[in-house]
């Protein structure tokens, strides 16, 4: 009897959780007409402060964007659009730049966007912003004018092309000057912008959460709604791990997530309920060789190690495809790349690395390892411990023992690399770089910037020379000429072998439509409307 | 010729007829031979439970791969094969292979050889400064062991493993510092051990007899305190370098242990997390074996324990 009375219990349970498991409906809410809906993005870390002039960080990179607008934006292939400026005249001799704003802008204070804003925010940025990434872009603005009030100049004691890589970047974001002077007051930091979503709150560890702004009608031609946001409310989840971040994309907790592990990107691929959306970035992983240390300061030995390389294996091994192949030290993301540069690159050729070798007055012993004087051609490889940086270097490695060079890896973390390269204490270096324009050559293999920026401490006055003219040189395509011909010469350097260009992968659920990619992998919400779920 | 004139106490547990033993080697030569042979032979096997003769068999599997590990691994462990990328478990490859197509089962018994090495290494470590120091504090007493006993309680305070990530990370990762560091942070153990130790058996009159026999401290130190105690530094070192095994996995997890390639134990799990979804093989393996060893050779600790120093 008792049997029985148990068994009948577990009947019910047993049927219960079935039938509460089962679907009885589908989303309730998001798909009306006219929008509405919530997106959530993960976010790995947070930001410190909600100022675009503040400390640079990942977050703060994150967020920019949607709070505040820039006077121009990047298009995808690389031309500048109006945001909150409609119109810019430059002068004859470049030293002048004269934007024209958009009428009837507001902050998200209720202050109007005007020329008075604009001059605020770069004066602002000269003072409160020299750790941001663009403040060596900023500070060469020599003056602001306000001429009227939805016109601004700004001048420059020199002609200064890279003003536009600049002033598009989200660092750039215009301020509203009573929110700034109120922050100082209360020691706060969070400054107000003009941007598509007004921040509503922000719970210090766990979200970040943004509300559509109403009065948006300038948003920029690059989307095609220039009015508010479809959907009501974007929210940043603060997720540190990415395999927790993966999880809850696939559990439909969060909607937009960034893949930067290629066995997420693997995995996400044969997921059907998962766009996965990739952009070329705007950036650079490259070998690097230590131009001022024996014996890598010969060009011919560092021609032979780069002839090592097999990019293909790399990508293929270490990126799951996650990469494109590079061969200039510039992407095609950026102005002043020349597919011609490819008959410069020094591509997979064990057999030339031994001759080059041989030609550098080297010779192979018994065991197969390269000798000159008694002296070992062996090193170190330096790098980060980011992913995938442990597999790309455990790869080259094998590469050069297949030419007989012993190649060591040391891995360290990414400030400890930074201090290393900048005491010139490494052989070989594997690094990246990214940038907005092509001054990134100026930056990264200028000589001025040895010790510094310049980690490879690469150093050839003619192509210093060349860099500092196109620096200047206000002629689009004399300028791109002047970085073409540098580039040449520091292919037949090589300081750097160039091994792949970043993409950047948004992993997006499907229920978010019309979610697009800008310039550098930007995330455009302006489009996006919630639809329902395909499966399940 | 003071070994005939003392005998050792009564309720003393080793002969200390044994000369001076100072290397691990010797020490297991003279366990092995004390078992069967000696006249206590009864009271030790009865403590010889289950678990020591587990534990005994875990850890020597362990050594005999660590020893023989390129007889054992059917590939290279760092050869590189784009054609055999992320190969689930199969004959060719019985724990499947990594995202560079190396053979995972190879890069698990060098991994053995790394990480015993290491922990080997740091326990070497801790025992030669630690016995050294509780010997000079415990044997001289006064203001020397007042201050050594001071800096050890200081030592002690911090956390041993978090004061050994500060230690990596300034001298650079790398297997020789990692070692180093796990070894320096070991030290307190055997440093307390002996110090006791030294103390208690200082007061015997077999210690003393040989004062008055005119032996120096050396000698006294090594012929009439050390073996009185050299079965628990045999225990503390075997429990230790369970610990050190999973110190250096969990070191190296953090990237702060060995460098890549090195087949590390928990650099290879570190890596297997990242895919975990698609090849949970890459984690599941490493992270077994660890726990197997570790379990292993803890419980040979333990019965080492229960066999050598019984419960009064």
């Amino acid at each position: 009897m008792v049997k029985q009375i148990r068994t009948f219990w577990i009947i019910i349970f047993i049927a219960s959780m079935i039938t509460g498991c089962a679907p009885f409906s589908t989303q309730p809410d998001a798909s009306q007409e006219g929008g509405g809906g919530t997106i959530i993005r993960a976010m790995t870390s947070e930001p410190s402060q909600i100022d675009p002039q503040g400390t640079p960080s990942s977050g703060l990179s994150l967020v920019l964007p949607y709070l505040f607008d820039t006077l121009v934006v990047r298009d995808l292939d690389n031309s500048v659009q109006p945001l909150l400026a409609r119109d810019w005249d430059v002068s004859e001799d470049g030293r002048e730049i004269t934007f024209y704003l958009k009428e009837g802008m507001l902050f998200h204070d209720g202050t109007p966007v005007n020329a008075e804003a604009v001059r605020f925010t770069f004066e602002r940025f000269k003072e409160v912003g020299k750790r941001s990434p663009i403040y060596g872009g900023v500070i060469q603005i020599a003056n602001i004018k306000v001429i009227d009030d939805l016109t601004v100049r700004f001048t420059f004691d020199q002609p200064n092309p890279n003003f536009w890589g600049t002033i598009s970047m989200p660092y750039a974001g215009i301020i509203s000057p009573a929110s700034a002077a109120e922050a100082e007051d209360r020691g706060d930091v969070q400054i107000i912008g003009s941007g598509p979503f007004i921040l509503e709150s922000w719970k210090a560890g766990q979200s970040i959460t943004m509300k559509r702004n109403p009065d948006y009608d300038w948003g920029p031609p690059v989307v095609e709604n220039q009015g508010p946001p479809h959907v009501s409310t974007f929210v940043y989840k603060i997720i540190p791990d990415a395999a927790t971040q993966l999880a809850a994309l696939k559990a439909g907790e969060v909607d937009v997530m960034f893949i930067n592990q290629p066995s997420h990107w693997i995995e996400l691929q044969e997921n059907e309920t998962i766009q996965l959306k990739k952009a070329l970035m705007s950036g650079l992983i490259y070998l690097g060789f230590n131009c001022q240390k024996e014996p890598f300061d010969e060009v011919l030995v560092r021609q032979a190690l780069s002839h090592a390389v097999d990019k293909q294996e790399i990508i293929e091994l270490a990126l799951s495809g996650m990469g494109e192949k590079a061969f200039a030290p510039l992407p095609p993301t950026l102005p002043g790349f020349d597919p011609s540069l490819e008959e410069y690159e020094l591509g997979h050729d064990p057999q030339k690395s031994k001759t080059l070798l041989r030609e550098a007055g080297f010779e192979q012993n018994e065991s197969g390892k390269w000798e000159r004087d008694g002296q070992l051609l062996e090193g170190t490889l330096l790098t980060s411990t980011r992913a995938p940086n442990g597999e790309i270097a455990t790869i080259l490695q094998s590469h050069f023992a297949a030419i007989g060079v012993e190649i060591e890896i040391q891995q360290l973390e990414s400030r400890a690399v930074m201090q290393a390269t900048g005491e010139g204490q490494f052989d070989l270096l594997l690094w990246r770089y990214g940038w907005s324009g092509p001054d990134a050559l100026n930056i990264f293999l200028s000589s001025d910037r040895v010790g510094r920026t310049n980690r490879v401490a690469y150093s050839n006055p003619e192509v210093d020379s060349l860099l500092d003219q196109a620096d200047h040189e206000l002629d689009d395509e004399t300028r791109l000429d002047l970085y073409l011909e540098a580039q040449q010469i520091i292919l037949q350097d090589a300081p750097w072998q160039p091994l792949y260009y970043p993409v950047s992968i948004l992993a997006i659920r499907d229920r978010v439509e019309e979610a697009k990619l800008g310039h550098m992998g930007r995330l455009l919400l302006n489009d996006a409307r919630i639809g329902n779920e395909n499966t399940q | 010729m003071p070994q005939r004139i003392t005998s050792p106490p009564p309720d003393h547990k080793e002969p200390i007829t044994q000369p001076d033993p100072p290397e691990p080697g010797s020490l297991l030569g003279n366990l092995r031979i004390r078992l069967p042979f000696g006249k206590r032979l009864n009271t030790i096997r009865g403590h010889l439970t289950l678990n020591f003769w587990i534990g005994a068999g875990i850890t020597t599997i362990v050594f005999f791969t660590a020893l023989f590990a390129p007889l054992l691994s059917p590939y290279p462990p760092r050869e590189i094969r784009a054609s055999d990328r992320l190969q689930p478990p199969s004959s060719a490859h019985p724990f499947g292979t990594d995202a560079l197509g190396r053979d995972l089962f190879s890069r698990v018994v060098y991994g053995a050889r790394i990480g015993i090495a290491m922990s080997a290494l740091s326990v070497a470590i801790s025992a030669l400064i630690g016995v050294a120091l509780g010997f000079t504090a415990g044997y001289y007493g006064g203001i020397v062991d007042h201050l050594l006993s001071r800096l050890m309680e200081v030592w002690l305070a911090f956390p041993s493993l978090l004061l050994a990530i500060v230690i990596v990370a300034r001298l650079g990762p790398s297997m020789r510092n990692t070692a180093l560091a796990l070894g320096f942070m070991g030290v307190t153990g055997f440093y307390r051990l002996t110090r006791g130790e030294t103390l208690s058996s200082q007061e015997e009159t077999y210690v003393e007899a040989a004062e008055a026999m005119g032996a120096g401290d050396i000698r006294i130190i090594f012929r009439y305190i050390l073996p009185n105690f050299i079965s628990s530094l045999i225990v503390l070192g075997t429990l230790r370098l369970g610990t050190m095994l999973l110190a250096v996995g969990g070191l190296s997890f953090i990237g702060l242990g060995t460098q890549p390639p090195q087949p590390e134990w928990g650099a290879l799990l570190a890596n297997g997390r990242d895919y975990l979804n698609i090849a949970p093989w890459l984690a599941i393996f490493p992270g077994a074996c660890i726990t197997i060893a570790v379990m292993g050779i803890n419980l040979l600790g333990d019965g080492l324990r229960d066999a050598l120093n019984p419960p009064h």
